[in-house]
């Protein structure tokens, strides 16, 4: 791969992260409001963080999905909606489905049926009025597939460094709407049309920590680099003892992530460990098989992404695991052994 | 008059000792009380009548009275490591000083310091392990010695388990002055390398007024020199009272916006320095009363610590219910160095890394402790605290060792467990 697509990749890496990041920061606000918010958690009889919705006609997995006590649903998406059509066309698809949910999931995994779903949509605030326009735009032509029974409530969402918070405001544009209430009390809608919210709300981090702590992931793919960050900070010390050689496999890792996270994809696993192995951090032991030789990266930047992306670009050669540099150096110390033991014949 | 030179235990060598080996923190001219206890020559009549009032007053119950010519030519050091093993077992810490003594031995001040240790660690064999020049152990029911060399210096460390062997609580002892090399070994070598099986312990201002109260009861608590570093601006701050001395408490009110490092009180006959790192030195006056008070109440706040730092690990299927907080100072949460701070107070430890998923000013760090395996998430949010949560596998000594270490760094005056609510006001999810 060329210098430049190897900088390029890897600054992607490290947007993704921080992306993926910024997400998992919003659905934990989200799961605030609806689980430990004052009166607005007695309206809610589950949350789910990372549903997956099967019906006959289609699979459905968005960002989150709220079943209020009163048979009614919330269906949460994040998007970073791009300028190109594909994008808008992709985004529509998918929330479109959510339109015609007619169940969602409740407490221990069933489906529950619902009376009506409402769509809430998560936008970067730069982009958010733009998507009104356009979703606005795409369901006035005829010759555009979407066109949802309702148009979504559309929220533009920024972090406010200075407050510390996240900022959630509803998003200009006619068509744009709170979220129905259905009477229920209170409810996003009886919030943002409160004297003191102004269509806003915020997320504030000191709320949704230890969600976050509990739970890592949103239900977007995880990109390699948070998983590797995710697998070298956390899970893998707690299968090494801190370090030395772990064997394991992509299934197993998942397997435990799901145990202590409650999600875990084995596909995103393996792309997590291919980006160690190109850092020079584990080896592939058979077809499914990974032998990861966990420990304290001498050379490392405060923050082990950083490290982990200069590894990836400088791509390390030379033994990985513990045990083969423990091979490589008996063979080193064999080989000077002998030479010395030859040196002291040739001097007789 | 020769043979009437007598001394009091545990006094005369301190304030021999104290000017030898200690001079940053013993002006001579802030001795001028102890002339009473220095039982010799011309002074003696006057001398006696001090001694007696100390007695009379039960400052004193180990005083004994040991005429100069019987005390032997033997170092203290030499003589403990040297006891017979019946002996050594039988040793009480209370009782050192009058066993010392009882010995013909010259009691001098010793150094503390007060540690925890994992559940089951023998501290002793941790120590011995790893310890940088450590020559030898030698257990004892409560713990053992530590026979260490310096160079051409041999000295000999006391391992003190509180209570039962394993009960995680144990106290280092040693005639070592604690700015001299070989104890600063003690508390920058041999601990970290025991950790995270054995870990340091962090005083708060509560601990050190929590300690001069009951120290009132031995008289009143003066104090004659205090050092802090004040938090504004990571600037020292150093104040003695050579003359009209305040009490712990007086001193302490003008540290508002410090942290306090070290305290030297004087209470009695008694000399005795506290340090923040839950350590302390006994100078002189009661050694029991020092036993019974000072490490007392070091043993209480490690063994406070070491309660709200264990068991921490996360249970993947119940929700987070407490963490770990520490208050910092606005200006200190909001700094931009806070977060260099943060993340190079823990690399700095061996074997810790971290990895940054929010920089400042809400901060979100992973740390790992790969002497173990533990890991912790790290936040700063906007209410000017830092929420340590503990991850799956959370160790004891990782979580003292990565607490302190940012604390040191911050400015920590206390760290405190505290309950997630299960609900928040309404009014906090609006913009306001």
């Amino acid at each position: 791969m060329p210098a430049g697509d190897e900088a390029s990749k890897a600054e992607l890496l490290h947007a993704e992260y921080e992306r993926y990041d910024r997400c998992v920061d919003i659905v934990s606000a989200a799961e605030v409001w609806f689980t430990r918010a004052e009166g607005m958690r007695d309206t809610v009889a589950h949350f789910e963080r990372y549903p997956t919705i099967e019906t006959d006609e289609t699979i459905a997995t968005p960002d989150f999905t709220v079943l209020f006590t009163d048979g009614t649903a919330y269906v949460g998406e994040l998007s970073n909606l791009s300028l190109q059509a594909a994008s808008l066309d992709s985004l529509c698809e998918q929330i479109g489905r959510y339109d015609r949910l007619d169940r969602v999931p409740g407490s221990g995994g069933t489906l529950v049926e619902v009376s009506a779903v409402d769509v809430l949509l998560f936008v970067p605030h730069s982009e958010a009025n733009s998507a009104v326009a356009r979703m606005a735009t795409a369901i006035a032509d005829e010759d555009h597939p979407y066109s949802p029974s309702r148009f979504p409530s559309v929220f533009a969402w920024s972090f406010e460094a200075t407050k510390t918070r996240y900022v959630f405001t509803l998003a200009g544009g006619q068509q744009n709407h709170r979220p129905r209430g259905h009477e229920r009390d209170p409810s996003l809608e009886s919030w943002m049309s409160s004297a003191t919210s102004y269509d806003t709300l915020i997320g504030l981090p000191r709320h949704f920590q230890e969600i976050k702590v509990a739970s890592r992931f949103m239900n977007d793919p995880t990109p390699a680099l948070y998983m590797a960050m995710l697998l070298w900070g956390t899970v893998l010390p707690s299968m090494s003892g801190g370090e030395g050689d772990v064997a394991t496999s992509a299934a197993d890792l998942a397997e435990r992530l799901r145990h202590d996270y409650g999600r875990g994809k084995t596909a995103e696993v393996a792309q997590a460990l291919e980006l160690l192995r190109v850092a020079g951090l584990a080896t592939r032991e058979g077809d499914d098989g990974w032998v990861i030789a966990h420990q304290p990266i001498n050379r490392h930047e405060d923050d082990l992404a950083a490290t982990l992306i200069d590894r990836y670009k400088s791509r390390p050669s030379g033994p990985v695991t513990f045990a083969a540099k423990e091979r490589a150096r008996n063979v080193r110390r064999e080989r000077e052994s002998n030479k010395q033991l030859q040196t002291g014949l040739e001097g007789q | 008059m020769r043979n009437l030179c007598q001394r009091l235990a545990g006094a005369d060598s301190a304030w021999r000792q104290g000017f030898r080996s200690d001079q940053a923190l013993f002006d001579p001219r802030e001795r001028r009380e102890d002339h009473r206890i220095r039982v010799q020559g011309t002074a003696l009549q006057g001398n006696f009548g001090t001694l007696g009032w100390h007695m009379r007053h039960n400052l004193c119950p180990s005083a004994t009275i040991m005429p100069m010519d019987q005390l032997k030519d033997i170092h203290f050091d030499d003589w403990l490591w040297g006891l017979p093993q019946g002996q050594l077992d039988a040793l009480e810490l209370p009782s050192l000083a009058r066993a010392a003594v009882e010995d013909g031995v010259d009691f001098p001040q010793i150094s503390v310091t007060t540690a925890i240790a994992e559940d089951d660690v023998d501290p002793l064999a941790a120590l011995a392990e790893r310890g940088i020049g450590i020559e030898d152990h030698r257990p004892s029911k409560w713990g053992g010695l530590l026979r260490a060399r310096l160079k051409q210096r041999r000295y000999t460390v006391v391992v003190y388990g509180v209570g039962e062997i394993g009960s995680g609580v144990v106290h280092l002892l040693g005639s070592v002055p604690f700015t001299e090399r070989p104890w600063e070994r003690v508390d920058r070598s041999w601990l970290p390398a025991a950790h995270p099986r054995l870990a340091g312990v962090i005083l708060n201002r509560a601990d050190f007024e929590s300690i001069g109260d009951r120290l009132g009861r031995l008289g009143e608590v003066h104090v004659t020199r205090m050092t802090a570093r004040v938090l504004r601006d990571g600037s020292s701050y150093s104040r003695g009272w050579p003359e009209v001395q305040p009490t712990h408490r007086e001193a302490l009110s003008e540290a508002d916006g410090m942290i306090v490092n070290t305290l030297r009180l004087s209470v009695g006959a008694s000399r005795i320095h506290l340090r923040r790192s839950a350590g302390a030195t006994f100078y002189e006056g009661s050694w029991e009363a020092f036993v019974e008070i000072v490490l007392g109440s070091l043993a209480d706040a490690a063994a406070e610590r070491r309660r709200m730092l264990s068991g921490r690990d996360r249970d993947p299927v119940d929700p987070v219910s407490e963490t770990l907080v520490m208050d910092l100072q606005p200006d200190v949460a909001s700094a931009t160095s806070t977060r260099e701070r943060v993340l190079e107070s823990i690399n700095a430890l061996r074997g810790a890394r971290t990895a940054v998923l929010h920089a400042n000013p809400y901060l979100h760090v992973v740390a790992t402790d790969h002497l173990d395996g533990s890991s912790f998430d790290i936040l700063i949010t906007d209410d000017h605290r830092l929420t340590i949560i503990p991850g799956v596998r959370a160790s004891t000594g990782s979580l003292a060792r990565v607490t302190d270490a940012v604390g040191l760094a911050l400015g920590m005056d206390e760290l405190r467990l505290e309950s997630v609510p299960e609900e928040i006001p309404a009014s906090e999810v609006f913009a306001g």
